[in-house]
């Protein structure tokens, strides 16, 4: 028996009771944490593709079979999300935001199990139990208030996603009988082409899920709240690999190819299901771009970046062709490692500087080098600038667009990539450069444990940048399990079969060779003049005159605000207006109803009275 | 008719019983009176228990009493496990007379008033 | 048939000791809890003993009367599981009563609440309809006593209104009791459940709608529930853990006792004789019920009132469960039930805790509990996802199980649980509300809470019991299994090991 898989998700439960009772000294905590992250990720090298663990619960009457299969997706799957979850747990031994481990390590429970499942009962008990655990999570925010109210919000639409999978699971289950995941998709995908329509109703029961939990355009609104009132060491987890789930969840729905069976074709060969599913995500990637130009909060700046980067894996695996599959399942794990990276990076700062606003930061590249080089490498990968690992996913993604002739999409996306360019500049310009305030005289780098981690990050971003073979064939393993032709790429990065042949390493190492030229140039060449932080821009003028105080002062102060106004008109549509108002009615009616229950005695008596001889009317009419 | 009243006037005064009792409940302010209520409700019920147990021409339970227990080949004796049910009834309902007069006592004594409408708490 | 009279004791030890500690009340005012912790203590090892031995099914015969004849108590699976779970709860609250209770009456408090616990053991044994109704009403008349029972006056202002309500509820009761009884002549459960058919239906029909809108006062469902949120806020905690863990349970007993195995048509769903399917009507009553409920909870400040809804709503789920007449569904029922028994009861003890300390009922008091008393904040969030049914907690299993039997089942009932859902995201948002309340900080520094061990030791044994059954849910499990089968199918379940002779019509 293949009982290392059982391991996976035991491990993490073992280890989380132990956190818990060691809760209240937080390094135990959060060494318990990074050492059973660490084992399970030293479990996770014995297991390979194939391996399937079953066992049964005598439940619902009969004996359930929860099984656990290792296919190449899953495997992908945890190793990049374990991966992380080390590197990340490594950084938090040094950290002092209310994370609390043992939540953490239920999720990473959960995570295994959601991705190793192959039954919906243990799919949606993980589920259900990633949703609340990260809940949970969320509430020890900086800012308490706020981040209860996130919580709040996460949590009902999380709930409200998990309702709406549990539907669609009892439905698979009256249809088939069965909870096997891969049973129900060929039940599913075999009877596509009679009844498009209700295939089309359970799948979407089941997208809702996967689109909440990814943060997908309509329902995107709880992911800057969520983001930016969790615990700076949480954030990371969510983004990076939290949002993967309901990606994970797409993919599994996907071999469907409900298309050419099901449904006609739109434009460029795409049914027109998949093809409003790449609008979907067209959308998500424009707004989140458009929305996060202007935060002044980083972490909801980051947050909508997320929300964007997630449009773009969405836009592509919505395709269903071998490239978009492979440019989905490529963006999201670089995704992944930079907005990993990212949200490390801003960890560190926070907990240095103690604000996540961008007007009160500033200049801080002095003061923390390595954190800066690490943010610089960051940004540059989610702005897709080889030689570092943002570019080729990125590229990919609009080969398989422009294959698909899909031109206005690519358009959007471009534009949602020079968007990218904009925010990116903006966050690292209003922390790292810029005048240093006197605030932050004091401030000093991350321990060594942070340095590490930094350097190892720098160092996997780039590597995965020039040799993204080593991502790509996994991927391409995926892509053929799908039953899709997979794209030939060799191990050195050489990606061919589409609308041009890309070679990354010679692209990343020309970049690199030019851009060093440039900064020898520039620093050859360039005349340095230093002058005193005060006296830069105010031009002789006295500031006070003109209505600027020291707040106004800052450099980033209104960074965008040409832009924003250009936008201005389009931040009136407010999508969260609807789920607030649901939320208001329901309130609304709550309290009317409540006052059925403010009587007296003789009020219920009547209720009662009135509830008999209504049943004996029926009773006489039936 | 005097059939019919033989037959029906105990089930008739029953239901009766048991509507004015309701009406009491439902609309009298007082206390005492909406325990009244209740009290005729509950004679209502007994009562009715009681006349389902008995016919007209039924003689008592008892063997050796008397030789006409069977007639064409129907039992025409009154049926005693009514009476000993409502036996128990009655008692249940002095039990919760008793307690709901204590009960009204008290409000009595907290609310200083025997109106139900005004006894409502204020809405916390 | 397997005799096993000396269960009779279940009932009758209590009943014995409660009218016998007056005698103790001479000696001791604290000797009586003590007292009914023993007897109730007694009655959970008995119990106990019968589930986990499994010397069910058996009948208990008085005075060699045998069923039909004499009355009789039936233990089959449900009788032994429910009493058990009955026992336990009231064993905990016992224990939470030693320290809880101390002002006023203490004797009478200990006579009402052990006549209390026998009346709930004896609704579930009872195999008689008759006995059914003096079972309701010794809970009945004992709940009201101690819903009235405490300083506050509002206490008073619930128990009457439970009490005029009840009481009707009782009535229409024994009105159906008594037209069953006109048409075949019997009192006994088995009896009658197999000669159902041979009455008229129209008559059938009335007398069912009677008999269910009684028992429906005890099992919460709306229109007959108007006296759950004054009185539940009204009483002190320890009879409001009681009323929700231990008086629920039998009222939906008795309800589904009554609907299915009397009422009720075997097949792959349980509908009842008559012309009108009460099934049908329980079911609609009880979607009414829990979309009422949670969104009545949702705009509560009070959390005490808010817990009381919320115990109407979940009596809503369970009759949901039970409705759908499959064993699925009836498994999902018992089992929300056990769970929400147990949930609710340690929500309603840390309420009152809470309460001896100080704190007020409002959501707002709970702001920073977490620094205040971390075992009650985690006690009380484990309550509450369960409630929600979360994973790793025990009502995840139960609603699993419903909202499965209910897509089963499909038709109407895809509506039904689609509303039971909606209501379930309301329900997540205000438990959910308080957790975060639970979790956020206090600028003001608060003393820590200290919990003494007396109240400590039931809230940590039922926080513990939602954990082991939500991370092993095939004890109960099991259980609950065997008492569906008793529900759905009510000739081979109940008649036939009651009275094995005989033949249905």
């Amino acid at each position: 028996m293949n009982s290392n898989l059982i391991w996976l998700v035991a491990l993490p439960l073992i280890g989380s009771a132990v956190a818990a009772i060691v809760v209240r000294y937080k390094f135990l905590d959060r060494l318990i944490t990074f050492l059973t992250f660490a084992t399970t990720l030293f479990v996770l090298f014995s297991v390979h593709v194939g391996q399937s663990y079953s066992w049964g619960l005598n439940f619902l009457g009969t004996t359930l079979n929860l099984t656990l299969n290792v296919s190449h997706l899953s495997i992908f799957m945890l190793y990049i999300s374990i991966a992380f979850g080390t590197v990340l747990t490594f950084y938090s031994l040094i950290d002092h935001s209310r994370m609390k481990g043992f939540l953490l390590l239920l999720i990473l429970a959960a995570n295994n199990w959601i991705f190793m499942s192959n039954d919906m009962v243990g799919f949606f008990f993980a589920w259900e139990l990633m949703g609340w655990a990260s809940v949970v999570s969320v509430l020890g925010g900086r800012e308490r208030e706020k981040s209860r109210h996130a919580a709040l919000y996460y949590m009902i639409m999380s709930v409200s996603g998990s309702y709406s999978m549990f539907f669609g699971i009892f439905t698979l289950w009256r249809l088939t009988g069965t909870f096997s995941i891969s049973a129900n998709i060929a039940y599913l995908s075999s009877i596509v082409g009679i009844h498009p329509w209700w295939v089309l109703g359970i799948v979407s029961l089941f997208f809702v899920t996967f689109m909440i939990k990814a943060g997908i355009f309509p329902f995107h609104t709880w992911v800057p709240l969520a983001y930016a009132y969790s615990p700076d060491a949480f954030t990371p987890f969510l983004s990076a690999v939290m949002s993967k789930y309901g990606i994970y969840g797409m993919l599994l729905f996907m071999p469907l190819s409900l298309m050419e069976r099901g449904f006609p074709s739109a434009f460029g060969g795409v049914p027109w299901t998949n093809y409003i599913f790449v609008w979907i995500g067209v959308i998500t990637a424009v707004l989140g771009t458009v929305l996060a130009i202007f935060q002044d909060d980083v972490k909801k700046l980051f947050a909508y970046s997320s929300l964007s980067n997630l449009g773009y894996v969405v836009a592509a695996i919505a395709l269903f062709t071998p490239v978009g599959i492979t440019a989905g399942i490529f963006h999201a794990f670089n995704h992944l490692l930079f907005k990993g990276t990212l949200f490390i990076t801003l960890l560190a700062v926070i907990s240095r500087s103690g604000t996540s606003k961008l007007s009160e930061m500033g200049g801080l590249w002095k003061k923390m080098p390595i954190t800066f080089f690490t943010f610089f490498v960051g940004i540059a990968s989610a702005a897709g600038i080889p030689p570092f690992n943002g570019f080729g996913s990125k590229w990919l993604i609009y080969q398989a667009m422009i294959k698909q002739h899909l031109p206005f999409a690519t358009i959007l996306l471009f534009l949602a990539s020079t968007g990218a360019f904009m925010y990116l500049f903006k966050a690292f310009h209003s922390i790292f450069l810029g005048q240093l305030s006197h605030d932050y005289d004091r401030v000093k780098e991350v321990s060594a444990v942070g340095k590490i981690t930094e350097f190892f990050l720098m160092f996997a971003m780039t590597f995965f940048g020039v040799q993204p073979g080593y991502i790509l064939k996994p991927i391409g393993a995926i892509v053929k399990s799908m039953g899709l032709k997979p794209l030939p790429v060799m191990a050195n990065g050489y990606v061919t079969g589409m609308f041009s042949n890309i070679y990354v390493p010679l692209i990343s190492w020309s970049l690199a060779v030019s851009f060093t030229l440039g900064f020898i140039l520039f620093f050859v060449s360039a005349k340095h003049k230093y002058v005193s932080q005060e006296n830069n821009y105010t031009a002789g003028q006295i500031p006070e005159d003109w209505g600027l105080t020291p707040e106004t002062y800052q450099f980033s102060w209104n960074f965008y605000q040409p832009v924003e106004k250009l936008f201005a008109p389009f931040f009136r549509i407010k999508i969260d207006g609807f789920f607030r108002g649901t939320g208001d009615w329901t309130k609304t009616i709550g309290s009317a109803i409540k006052e059925i229950f403010v009587g007296n005695a003789q009020m219920y008596a009547f209720f009662a009275i009135v509830g008999l001889i209504i049943f004996v009317i029926a009773g006489w009419m039936a | 008719m005097q059939e019919f009243l033989q037959n029906w006037i105990y089930l008739i005064a029953s239901v009766s019983l048991i509507g004015v009792g309701l009406y009491i409940v439902l609309t009298k302010e007082n206390i005492f009176k909406i325990i009244v209520g209740l009290n005729i409700i509950e004679s209502g019920t007994n009562l009715f228990m009681v006349a389902i147990g008995w016919h007209p021409n039924a003689v008592m339970p008892i063997y050796t009493a008397t030789d006409h227990l069977v007639a064409n080949g129907k039992v025409i004796a009154a049926d005693p496990l009514p009476q000993s049910l409502v036996l128990t009834a009655i008692v249940i309902g002095l039990g919760t007379t008793a307690l709901a007069l204590t009960i009204g006592i008290k409000i009595f004594e907290k609310y200083g008033t025997l109106d139900v409408r005004k006894i409502k708490e204020a809405e916390e | 048939m397997s005799i096993f009279n000396n269960a009779a004791l279940l009932i009758g030890v209590p009943l014995l000791f409660a009218f016998s500690i007056p005698l103790f009340g001479l000696i001791s005012k604290q000797l009586t809890k003590w007292v009914t912790l023993f007897v109730i203590g007694f009655n959970a090892t008995f119990s106990l003993y019968i589930l986990l031995a499994h010397k069910y099914p058996a009948v208990v015969v008085m005075g060699n009367w045998v069923p039909p004849f004499g009355e009789n108590l039936y233990i089959g699976p449900v009788a032994a599981f429910l009493v058990s779970v009955i026992s336990i709860i009231g064993l905990l609250i016992a224990i939470y009563n030693l320290w809880a209770i101390k002002l006023g009456d203490v004797t009478r408090f200990s006579v009402l609440f052990l006549m209390f616990t026998a009346g709930a053991s004896g609704i579930v044994l009872t195999g008689d309809i008759f006995n059914l109704f003096i079972f309701m009403e010794i809970t009945g008349i004992s709940s009201y006593a101690l819903a009235a029972y405490g300083p506050r006056r509002r206490a008073l202002g619930g128990a009457f209104k439970f009490l005029v309500v009840s009481s009707i509820g009782s009535t229409l009761y024994l009105l159906g009791v008594t037209l069953i009884y006109t048409q075949l002549g019997t009192l006994n459960i088995a009896e009658i459940a197999a000669r159902i058919n041979q009455t008229t239906p129209g008559l059938l029909t009335f007398a069912g709608i009677l008999l269910i809108s009684g028992l429906a006062v005890e099992a919460e469902l709306f229109p007959f529930n108007g006296w759950v949120p004054d009185t539940y806020t009204g009483a002190v905690s320890g009879v409001s853990a009681s009323l929700s863990g231990i008086a629920a349970i039998s009222g939906v007993y008795a309800l589904f006792r009554i609907a299915m195995t009397v009422l009720g048509r075997d097949g792959a769903y349980v509908f009842t004789y008559g012309k009108l399917d009460l099934m049908t009507v329980i079911a609609i009553l009880a979607t009414t019920t829990v979309i009422i409920g949670e969104l009545s909870a949702l705009s509560q400040k009070n959390v005490k009132k808010m817990l009381a809804y919320s115990s109407m709503a979940q009596m809503g789920l369970v009759a949901v469960g039970f409705s759908i007449g499959s064993k699925l569904g009836v498994y999902g029922g018992i089992f929300q039930l056990v769970n929400h028994s147990i949930a609710k009861s340690m929500l309603f003890l840390i309420i009152g805790v809470l309460a001896a300390a100080g704190l007020g009922e409002k959501v707002e008091n709970f702001r920073g509990l977490w620094r205040r008393s971390p075992f009650l904040s985690l006690a009380f969030t484990i309550g509450a996802f369960s409630m929600l049914g979360f994973p790793l907690f025990a009502g995840f299993w139960s609603k699993f199980a419903i909202v499965g039997a209910s897509i089963q089942r499909g038709g109407w009932y895809d509506f039904v649980i689609g509303l039971v859902l909606f209501a379930s995201i309301v329900e997540a948002f205000y438990y959910l509300r308080i957790v975060t309340y639970i979790f956020s900080s206090t600028e003001v520094k608060a003393p820590k809470i200290k919990v003494s061990l007396s109240p400590a030791i039931p809230i940590f044994v039922l926080a513990v019991a939602i954990i082991a059954i939500g991370v092993y849910p095939n004890f109960i499990g099991n259980f609950s299994m065997q008492s569906a089968g008793e529900f759905t199918h009510k000739m081979t379940g109940y008649v036939l090991n009651v009275i094995p002779t005989i033949v249905a019509h």
